[in-house]
């Protein structure tokens, strides 16, 4: 094999695994009103607050806090949140309720101050879906 | 008469490599030998030994004998013979022929030999011809058991010494028991004589490794009582080891109860049972339910046996004397300032009269719009979902927050307001939901309308359902379905179950079907499941596609899970999504005390959503154990894992973000009567962007339960979370109290600090909750109990209750659904309405009891019930071979051999038989039987003769061993060389 072309594979490689988050202009920080449902596989929500208190080079962190409804049962929720934005209108972030290492991932587009998107958690339990909002009540 | 004998000193260490066994032979100076052989003429005193210089071989010291090591064999050379009278004091045993003395020889002084060994095993130990035997010809020797060794092999013989045979060692075969007592013990004697006249003999000495060995059974496998009830359990400790031991006692019980008499420690000898018994009290706020129970006996740290049992709590007699309905009215408040409106509620669980059980809750909060439902939570308020609920022995109808599952296919997880209906007999099913759409506080439009009817048919079961089920609470769902099913009676341990429904829901229609295969045995657990609901989870289904396997198998002490799962989804909450797992998790029990498991596992989804597609792709493997020794539990694991990320937005490349992902965690923890303290450490490492937190590590200390201050009992927990980055630490702490106050009443006072939660009761302050509640028992059944009864001790089995045959108490008594316990007097009251009959937990009866076969035939009307309880009996049974007209008794091992013990009403009682033709029924109930016999599996063709033995089992009364004369059976001989067909074979005694 060619060392050469070898050579740019790898480089290759490095560019599509990592990911640029960088030279984004999109600012998250502040505190967002949250309400996440499920859909599948069965239906439940989550209202609450997300706040994202530091953002640095695209990466954001920040807490999460609120209650989780299903069936007849309420039962507070809370933990770390951990993110990047991935380019001026995406975010791409966990949220670790209960402090539990799988995190819930959330894929959404912001527009202004609202961000919309899907996310899906799993774990040994199976798989979990739905849909989120999220509206920032105090910025930056 | 014992005289002194001085011979000299002599040790021999080798390795009787022909019989694998290490022997010692020693000779030594001693005085007063117990069984030294010795003859009487000074003239032949025999010489003391010298060891040679080259011997590798230490001069043995009696007094202290050195341990020896050497491989070599010691030769011995005869020196000259001190001035001493050796006395004739030959103790031959009278059982065998003994080895007349010809003439007067030098009788020889043999040290034992003596070797390790361990019960149920045949030790083989190899004695040396004694040195000074060599050089005087052939050697005969004789091995007398002693004691009751049970040798094998040659007991007697001739070691050529003349033909080269000097070397060769008498061997001797020990075969012990199960029961050998540990220590020293001598086994055989072996005598040496030379021409005619016995030399000397050799003690064969085995010691026998000591065995720690116990079995444990309980007085009762079931134990009925009311909260607040003292229980006595009583249990048996059998050391089935070889030694005296001291043998360790405990019991598992839930936290916080209280146990006298446990632990303990019991001295028993070797092969003695104690009877002890340790008593627990049912705390006075315990929940009605099954609890379960352990007793383990240990010796050294070692968990040796354990027995378990199920203590039923059932509804509260204890108080009033029978049967009471729990009625818990409550307030609390969440003390912040926003939030300190006080919130009502008021539960009700237990029976009503003539049959009927309700559970109910009410709560309201006097400021919806504060209320914090998170704060409430940690005192047990929940708001929304005030339902009543009313039900019998077959059905059930409940009023307010409901909701029902109907089956996979024709909708799940239908819950709102309304009212639904159950039913369930032995025949038919039916359940029946209409509802407005509710979800705790949350409400929408819509409507959940269904019923499901079904019938038990040879075991299976058929039925169909129709739904109509519309609701927008969290994420709009839309179905409408019509289907039948069913399932099949069990066969082989199979159970085949299946649907077909038509589908109907917002964007189209199909038909959705499902099926699924169960197998469960003992060892194996086996599901498979697969299902195509059109229209998905959007249509009160979980997928729109799904399959998934798990099964389960045990060996020995392996045990194997392993699972898969595919499924699909689409609506518009997400787009589609697929997700795939596997897990494979073998667990191992080392023993009683740790446990080894290893989990493997993967996941992968893909979601287009709206704002894209994106995926993820988890493999990781997980190392753990577990522990518990006594109230000590630990456990901790190791887990290494790789995850990869994808995400595809429209018009940008793709994205991948790959790494590895590492942790490790540990738990350690007691379980007590004094309270549970837990401690637990747990440090995750993730590569960056594939959904974990680059560093997690979590300390945490928990202590729950703990009593303080009388019956107040405190839980206190701290968690501290480090994440290492920007993010900063946080530092949970709760702490609780419970006090119980007069008036039944009950203080409930909890803080939470938890930095991780916002809003008006969370962030960096301390948020109080305080909750009051009383409880109070409203009796319902003394005044309508349907049947009343008691269990007494039927001494004379004459079935009715005579003067002074008193009442049995802790009897759990059952009938259809409904459950109680005999009081102190043996009294019992039930108060369902149902056909089905009463019946005695025989589990709940003291050991060796059982219930009169009577009380099983009441009718359902009869009102006043009483059952007697007979002490069965143990009866042995004794197959004696016996010759035949031949004179020729059967040698046979009787051991695949089975006797039946048949009562007159034709149940049938079964013991297997032993070697020796031993079967033992442990526990009879009294009656006449018969017996016969299943012979025909043993070796040795044997029969009975003459009409089957009876016998006669009285309560309480000794049934004396019974024989049964067992013949050879005569056996014909076929010739096959004789074409004649049957009149062709010969017949005669094998």
């Amino acid at each position: 094999m060619n060392p050469a072309l070898g050579l740019c594979g790898i480089l290759l490689a490095a560019c599509v695994t990592s990911t640029d988050t960088g030279s984004s202009t999109l600012v998250v920080t502040g505190t967002w009103d949250y309400a996440a449902s499920q859909s599948t596989p069965t239906t439940a929500n989550i209202t609450g607050t997300l706040i994202v208190s530091s953002q640095s080079n695209g990466i954001f962190q920040g807490s999460a806090s609120g209650s989780e409804t299903e069936g007849s049962t309420t039962t507070p929720v809370s933990g770390p949140i951990a993110g990047q934005t991935v380019n001026d209108t995406t975010v791409d972030f966990d949220i670790f309720f209960n402090s539990d290492p799988n995190g819930r991932r959330h894929v959404a587009a912001v527009v202004r101050d609202t961000m919309r998107g899907s996310w899906v958690e799993t774990g040994g339990a199976g798989t979990f879906a739905g849909s989120f909002t999220a509206v920032r009540r105090s910025g930056p | 008469m014992k005289r002194s004998v001085v011979i000299g000193a002599l040790s021999f260490t080798l390795v009787a490599a022909a019989a694998g066994a290490t022997v010692t032979l020693r000779n030594v100076i001693r005085h007063g030998a117990r069984r030294s052989v010795s003859a009487a003429a000074p003239s032949a005193a025999p010489v003391p030994a010298v060891i040679r210089p080259d011997t590798l071989i230490q001069t043995v010291n009696p007094a202290a004998p050195a341990t020896r090591t050497s491989l070599r064999r010691a030769t011995l050379t005869p020196a000259a013979a001190p001035a001493q009278r050796v006395a004739p004091a030959h103790e031959a045993p009278a059982a065998l022929t003994p080895i007349a003395p010809a003439a007067p020889v030098a009788h020889l002084d043999l040290e034992p030999v003596e070797a390790a060994a361990a019960p149920r095993s045949v030790q083989v130990v190899a004695v040396p011809v004694p040195a000074a035997l060599l050089s005087g010809g052939d050697v005969q020797y004789q091995v007398v058991p002693e004691g009751d060794a049970h040798l094998v092999g040659a007991l007697n013989g001739t070691v050529a010494v003349t033909s080269g045979e000097a070397n060769r060692p008498v061997v001797v075969a020990a075969n012990l028991s199960k029961s050998a007592p540990a220590g020293v013990q001598t086994v055989a004697r072996v005598q040496f004589s030379q021409s005619g006249a016995v030399r000397g003999e050799v003690l064969v000495r085995l010691n026998v490794l000591t065995i720690h060995s116990a079995l444990i059974r309980l007085g009762q496998t079931v134990l009925g009582g009311h909260a607040g009830d003292r229980i006595p359990l009583r249990y048996f400790v059998t050391n089935t080891g070889n030694a005296t031991d001291t043998l360790a006692v405990r019991l598992l019980a839930p936290g916080g109860w209280r146990v006298v008499g446990a632990p303990t420690t019991i001295v028993i000898p070797a092969g003695a049972t104690a009877t002890e018994e340790v008593t627990l009290w049912v705390p006075s706020d315990a929940g009605i339910g099954s609890v379960r129970l352990g007793v383990i006996v240990s010796a050294g740290g070692r968990d040796l046996a354990r027995a378990d049992a199920g203590l039923e709590v059932v509804a509260g007699a204890a108080l009033h004397g029978g049967p009471s309905l729990q009625v818990n009215s409550g307030v609390a408040s969440v003390l912040t300032n926003r939030t300190s409106a006080p919130v009502f509620e008021v539960d009700a669980t237990g029976p009503l009269a003539n049959g009927l059980t309700m559970s109910g809750r009410f709560i309201q909060a006097t400021n919806t719009a504060t209320a914090d439902p998170i704060a409430l939570a940690r005192v047990g308020y929940y708001l929304g979902g005030s339902y009543l609920s009313v039900g019998a022995s077959h059905w059930r109808a409940t009023a307010g927050a409901t909701g029902h599952t109907f089956s996979d296919i024709t909708g799940l997880n239908a819950y709102g307001r309304g009212a639904s209906f159950s039913f369930d007999d032995t025949r038919y099913t039916a359940d029946v939901l209409g509802a407005s759409p509710s979800v705790g506080t949350q409400s929408s439009s819509g409507h959940l309308y269904g019923a499901r009817i079904g019938m038990h048919v040879d075991g299976g079961w058929v039925g169909a359902t129709a739904t109509d089920l519309q609701d927008n609470v969290f994420a709009p769902r839309q179905l409408q379905a019509i289907g039948v099913g069913g399932m099949s009676p069990a066969f082989s341990g199979f159970t085949l179950s299946g649907e077909l429904a038509h589908r109907s829901y917002a964007t189209g229609s199909g038909m959705g079907w499902s099926a699924e295969v169960d197998q469960r045995s003992a060892d194996n657990q086996f599901q498979l499941r697969a299902l195509s609901a059109p229209g998905g989870a959007a249509a009160y289904a979980r997928a729109k596609s799904e399959f998934d396997a798990q099964a389960a198998h045990t060996i020995g002490n392996l045990q194997l899970n392993g699972s898969a799962f595919l499924s699909t989804d689409q609506n518009q909450g997400f787009g589609s999504l697929r997700s795939v797992g596997w897990s494979v998790s073998p667990r191992y029990e080392v023993d009683s005390h740790l446990s080894l498991t290893l989990d493997a596992h993967g996941s992968a989804y893909s979601v287009n959503g709206a704002v894209g597609s994106f995926g993820s792709n988890e493999t990781a493997v997980r190392a753990g154990a577990a522990m518990h020794v006594g109230p000590f539990y630990a456990s901790g694991g190791l887990t290494a894992g790789q995850v990869s990320r994808t995400t595809n937005l429209p018009n940008a490349p793709s994205i991948v973000d790959a790494g590895g992902r590492y942790g490790i965690e540990g738990t350690m923890g007691a379980s007590t009567d004094r309270g549970l303290f837990e401690a637990g450490v747990s440090y995750d490492q993730s590569a960056a962007r594939v959904g974990y937190l680059p560093h997690e590590a979590l300390l945490s200390l928990r202590a729950d339960n703990v009593p303080v201050w009388g019956n107040s009992r405190v839980h206190a927990e701290v968690q501290q979370y480090l994440w290492f980055g920007a993010l900063p630490s946080a530092t949970l702490v709760r702490l609780g109290v419970v006090v119980p106050l007069p008036q039944d009443l009950h203080l409930t006072v909890d803080v939470q600090h938890n930095p991780l939660l916002t809003g008006p009761t969370g962030g960096n302050r301390w948020v109080p909750v305080v909750k009051l509640e009383h409880t109070l028992s409203v009796a319902t059944g003394s005044s309508h109990a349907l049947v009343r009864g008691v269990v007494y001790e039927d001494g004379n089995g004459n079935g009715v209750r005579d003067r002074g045959e008193a009442g049995v108490p802790g009897v759990v008594v059952r009938r259809g659904d409904e459950t109680t316990v005999t009081d102190k007097n043996g009294e019992f009251t039930l108060i369902q309405e149902t056909a089905e009959r009463l019946r005695v937990d025989e589990t709940s009866l003291p050991f060796g009891d059982v219930a009169n076969p009577a009380s099983e035939l009441q009718s359902p009307d009869q009102r006043r019930v009483e059952i007697g309880i007979w002490a069965t009996a143990s009866v042995q049974v004794r197959l004696v071979p016996t010759a035949d007209e031949t004179g020729r008794v059967p040698r046979v091992d009787f051991r695949p051999g089975l006797v039946n013990a048949v009562d007159s009403a034709g149940n049938v009682w079964s013991a297997r038989t032993d070697s020796t033709g031993t079967a033992r029924f442990d526990a009879l109930p009294p009656g006449t039987y018969h017996l016969d016999f299943q012979l025909q599996d043993v070796r040795e063709p044997v029969h009975t003769a003459g009409p089957a033995p009876t016998f006669v089992v009285k309560p309480g009364a000794t049934v004396p061993a019974i024989r049964v004369p067992v013949y050879p059976r005569p056996v014909r001989l076929f010739d096959p060389t004789n074409q004649r067909g049957r009149g062709g074979a010969t017949k005669g005694h094998g």
